[in-house]
């Protein structure tokens, strides 16, 4: 009955991380150091006040870290992945990447 | 890659001595090319970081991204003098660079498909003299003749930076939400 549990599993992903916005966002994170408020809303084409929201979502998931700087006048919003960020997103394209093998293996059983 | 197009062109100019700016005050106009280039690096960075933001490599990419260039400036050098004193028949230099271009090809292979183009243009100047075709003097990177290959090297790197600029404008000016 495990093959039952690919589809079980695919209902429990985390739905913080898995929202496509905030996966995107994540993502980008994961492959670098830390990246600015305009750097993520350029590269993920969202606008700010969308940006904004999903930041704070995460933010407040303790997924990711925002520090709020300036530089020269300008304020600066340096965003990057915490260890929990880390550790989360890569479980998460880990489980997808499991439960893609798993449900292509899958054939139904009667 | 700009900036250095317009260090090869001034070299290029100082050499065909077509700009006498150059000859009257050669170690000031060398220097002056120098800090010419460097303030138009600041200014390209300060115009990409105000329009498409910044990002911070991770540590061994940054480490990376600080070593590589000032490697391959004495990598360059090195072959450079080497090719020039040793005569050889083709420029080191020129394959040098060759390579590079290649590698950025190899890199990212779907947004730099224009880099074979000029690796190959470059590595075809190269060994253009085993063919009597061109004097090795004139392929050398340090070579007294090399006018024709330094604008021919600046004018790829500028065709390869304007591309990779208007590459990143289409990416990320691509659908963005305006809300």
């Amino acid at each position: 009955m495990s093959e039952n549990n690919v589809f079980k599993k695919i209902r429990g992903l985390n739905r913080t991380l898995h929202e496509p916005s905030r996966l995107a966002i994540m993502t980008v994170l994961a492959s670098c150091e830390s990246a600015d408020f305009l750097f993520l809303r350029r590269i993920t084409s969202m606008s700010k006040g969308n940006l904004s929201s999903h930041l704070s979502k995460l933010e407040k998931e303790k997924l990711v870290d925002i520090r709020k700087t300036y530089e020269g006048k300008k304020p600066l919003t340096i965003i990057s992945l915490t260890n929990n960020g880390k550790k989360a997103i890569k479980n998460h394209w880990d489980q997808l990447e499991e439960l893609k093998k798993q449900s292509s293996d899958w054939k139904p059983e009667f | 890659m700009i900036p250095v197009a317009i260090y090869l062109f001034g070299i290029a100019l100082y050499r065909s001595e077509l700009w006498h700016w150059f000859t009257i005050w050669n170690p000031l106009s060398t220097l002056g090319l120098l800090v010419l280039c460097i303030a138009g690096y600041l200014a390209i960075d300060k115009y990409y970081k105000r329009n498409f933001g910044r990002v911070t490599s991770k540590s061994p990419e940054q480490i990376a991204e600080w070593m590589l260039p000032g490697l391959l400036a004495v990598l360059l050098i090195a072959f450079g003098y080497i090719e020039f004193y040793a005569v050889l028949p083709l420029s080191l230099s020129c394959l040098v660079i060759s390579v590079i271009l290649f590698y950025f090809y190899r890199e990212e292979r779907s947004l730099r498909q224009h880099y074979l183009f000029w690796s190959i243009i470059v590595f075809l100047m190269g060994i253009l003299p085993i063919f009597g075709l061109y004097s090795p003097s004139q392929v050398y990177l340090m070579g007294p003749d090399a006018q024709i290959s330094l604008v021919v090297l600046g004018v790829v790197l500028l065709s390869a930076g304007l591309i990779d600029h208007s590459k990143l404008v289409q990416t990320f000016s691509a659908n963005t939400e305006t809300a």
